[in-house]
């Protein structure tokens, strides 16, 4: 079991991400799930560039205990997170989160749960170049209500 | 002494990336951001506008969290 965070500075290629997953996983695990997130086009909002600054060091310790959480809920196979960091443009792929387990239920919901919490504690910032000038953009709200989710969820389990 | 390392919005608002701070007694991110705030005018509008999201040594804080945590 190798658990794979990778923070990228060229090309993220969910392809080859995706074959490594499926040519790696054990031959127990029947499923896997994967996310692909890409930088979006918007006519209304036009971006024509975007620039992801992270903090070294604590990315890759966030996103590995996002990870062990994950763990400690579903029995997982592999489960690897690549993102991208510096300029992006619209339609490059920014986020890639792939799992494999034995049975499709935990795979989803690992899957979504990892991205949940990657968009509420790992240290991304994103800064968006418009027509109109460039614009650091916060975190949604909405974000932080995904990861609450799960915390609700779990403590009505207990 | 502690380090205070700034990004994105916060670095650029304020021209800097990182602070080296002495401090006389063990502080809390809530009270090390309320000092922070007083060293003037941009400080202060940049504490003041949106929630400043703070890590200690690396992990997400709370602003009770002490530093040395």
């Amino acid at each position: 079991m190798t658990d794979d965070v990778r923070i990228l500075t060229t090309t993220l290629d969910p392809a080859a991400l995706t074959t490594e997953l499926v040519n790696d996983r054990a031959h127990s695990q029947g499923a896997l799930v994967t996310f692909v997130g890409m930088v979006r086009d918007l006519t209304a909002n036009p971006v024509s560039a975007m620039q992801l600054e992270h903090y070294p060091g604590m990315t890759e310790k966030s996103l590995a205990a996002i990870i062990g959480r994950a763990r400690a809920r579903w029995p997982l196979g592999r489960a690897l997170i690549a993102h991208r960091v510096g300029m992006l443009h619209p339609g490059e792929p920014i986020v890639f989160v792939g799992v494999t387990g034995s049975h499709r239920r935990e795979a989803f919901a690992a899957c979504e749960f990892l991205m949940d919490y990657l968009k509420t504690e790992a240290p991304f910032w994103k800064k968006e170049f418009t027509p109109d000038g460039e614009r650091w953009v916060e975190a949604k709200p909405s974000d932080g209500e995904a990861a609450q989710r799960w915390r609700a969820a779990q403590q009505q389990q207990q | 002494m502690i380090e205070v390392l700034f990004f994105a919005r916060v670095r650029e608002t304020l021209d800097l990336a990182r602070l080296a701070l002495e401090l006389a007694e063990p502080t809390t991110v809530g009270a090390l951001k309320a000092q922070l705030a007083a060293r003037g005018a941009n400080w202060q509008a940049l504490f003041a506008e949106r929630p400043v999201l703070a890590a200690v040594n690396q992990e997400l804080a709370l602003p009770e969290v002490d530093r040395d945590r």
